[in-house]
């Protein structure tokens, strides 16, 4: 690999582990399932808002990729692979889901001013800082799961796993435009959905004067 | 080349490359001029900036309990089956076997080298996927939909708590899931669910709290479908045992209450599979059994009544499954 910096001790023994487990090693795909699972389910679980169906999507997605790893040909890493995976699989049961009846979306936030009066007409003394934070946390994740999958999947890529625009796009596919525009609409919808709520997060400074 | 003005539109379309310090400076300067002048727009560049402070402060949260386990778990399951299948062909099906994938790799190699193809995607092939979510290789014909067994049996237990085994065994599917929640219980219990291994939980008597039924709620998954069973088993009691034929008229009840009230009242389990849980039925039994009642009542809303090795099972009419 002329001009490519040597590859540290880590992904060293990574790619180690990748090519016994290719040759069947299982040992060796358990020790990739335990370093990856928590990126992994986290990002299920972002994805889909379900402790359960997040168990079944990770899973899914190890499998998926022990059936697959002969594909894996080391061009991207391991964990930008399995966030592939793991998103699939979160769209395709999407897609199924689709043909079955499900329940409303409008379930699973209702964000009237009237809804967040009762979290707040509390008759005991007001709420510590960490309730008021745990119930914004609560209202911005389901308001997570009322996007659109394609915007819910590069908001929790970025900004619940971290990753970079470059892999955001090799994950999705897209070119790195298409991520920038797609996650700018995506927060923005967040922002106009919260809108009326948006007094009851705390009034972040703007640094424009 | 002077940047345009902006107005909102353009604001909206630049507002993340704004907040991250993206914009080239003539950009970014055009748009601070537009904040300083449209409080409202500047009202909504700090709720901006305080969602993805939040957004990037959510917690992690922890994977289940042996996750790492039961995910090498499903895969040796897998593994097993493939070998198992190879394995229970006779020598003459291997060589059929054999002999077809060969003439089929030589048949992929022949195509590939003569027609041409756009460059590959290796990262593509991570979408491959199984045309059955979790089917083995095996080429096995289904016995039909998956199907989750449920047996269960009393556990009379020397100076302890008397509890109801509940065993759970997946059939005609290779995996899947179950999520159990009993009354007043705020633990969630899950398994995963293999091919004919089984699973088993623990219902101690304490659980029916005074009520005539112990109870339980399974949520399971297989094949891309979810499904629910809600089981009713009578409290076994030292009272007379209940006559097998009643007359007796309940008021209109969701149907699983109804389904408690009839194992309650026969001292007989009931199985509710898959049923519409909001619909409501008035229960009148006319010196029949729990069976006959089920039925009759019941035989409007699509529903059959079976008799099985548990006890009764309501499910609707496309499921059942002659016993």
């Amino acid at each position: 690999m002329t001009g490519s910096a040597p590859a540290s001790p880590a992904a060293e023994e990574e790619r180690h582990l990748i090519d016994r487990a290719r040759r069947g090693d299982m040992a060796a795909f358990d020790q990739l399932v335990r370093r990856y699972e928590r990126t992994v389910y986290n990002t299920a679980y972002r994805l889909c808002g379900s402790y359960d169906d997040a168990s079944d999507m990770a899973q899914e997605a190890f499998v998926r990729a022990w059936n697959n790893l002969k594909s894996f040909r080391g061009d991207s890493a391991f964990s930008t692979w399995m966030h592939r995976i793991v998103t699939n699989v979160f769209l395709d049961d999407r897609k199924r889901r689709r043909s079955r009846p499900t329940r409303s979306l409008d379930e699973v936030i209702d964000l009237d001013e009237s809804s967040v009066q009762r979290q707040f007409e509390d008759p005991t003394p007001g709420p510590s800082e960490k309730a008021e934070g745990d119930e914004r946390r609560q209202i911005l994740e389901k308001a997570i799961l009322t996007l659109p999958e394609a915007q819910r999947a590069v908001i929790v890529l970025y900004h619940m796993q971290g990753l970079a625009y470059e892999e955001i796009a090799e994950i999705t596919r897209l070119p790195m435009g298409t991520v920038k525009s797609r996650l700018n609409r995506a927060r923005l919808a967040l922002r106009d959905r919260l809108g009326a709520l948006a007094e009851l997060f705390d009034v972040y400074e703007s640094p424009t004067a | 080349m002077e940047e345009k003005a902006v107005d909102e539109k353009r604001w909206r379309e630049l507002a993340s490359e704004y907040i991250e310090n993206a914009l080239p400076a003539e950009t970014a300067a055009a748009v601070r001029a537009y904040l300083e002048t449209h409080p409202q727009a500047r009202a909504e560049e700090a709720q901006l900036r305080g969602l993805m402070r939040d957004m990037n402060a959510l917690p992690e949260v922890d994977p289940p309990l042996f996750f790492a386990d039961n995910v090498m778990a499903a895969i040796q399951g897998q593994q097993e089956r493939r070998r198992s299948w190879w394995q229970s062909l006779p020598g003459i099906g291997r060589t059929a076997v054999g002999t077809v994938l060969a003439g089929g790799a030589l048949a992929a190699v022949a195509w590939t080298l003569l027609v041409p193809r756009g460059p590959s995607d290796p990262v593509q092939q991570a979408d491959i996927r199984p045309r059955v979510p979790g089917a083995a290789v095996a080429p096995e014909t289904a016995a039909g939909p998956a199907r989750l067994g449920v047996t269960w049996s009393l556990r009379a237990v020397p100076d302890g708590e008397p509890a109801l085994d509940v065993k759970l065994v997946l059939e005609n599917a290779d995996r899947g899931s179950a999520r159990i929640a009993l009354p007043g219980d705020t633990n969630l219990y899950r398994f995963m669910l293999q091919r004919g291994a089984a699973q088993t939980f623990v219902i101690p008597l304490s659980a029916a709290r005074g009520a005539p039924t112990l109870e339980a709620r399974i949520v399971w998954s297989a094949d891309a479908a979810t499904h629910t069973k809600q089981l009713f088993v009578p409290v076994p009691h030292t009272d007379a045992v209940p006559a097998a034929r009643q007359s007796f008229g309940l008021r209109e009840l969701p149907l699983p209450e109804a389904a408690r009230e009839i194992a309650a009242r026969y001292g007989q389990p009931v199985i509710v599979e898959d049923a519409p849980e909001t619909a409501t039925v008035a229960i009148v039994a006319r010196d029949e059994t729990a069976q006959a009642t089920l039925s009759r009542n019941l035989e409007g809303m699509g529903l059959d009544v079976s008799a099985g090795a548990g006890g009764l099972v309501v499910s609707p009419k496309s499921l059942a499954v002659p016993r």
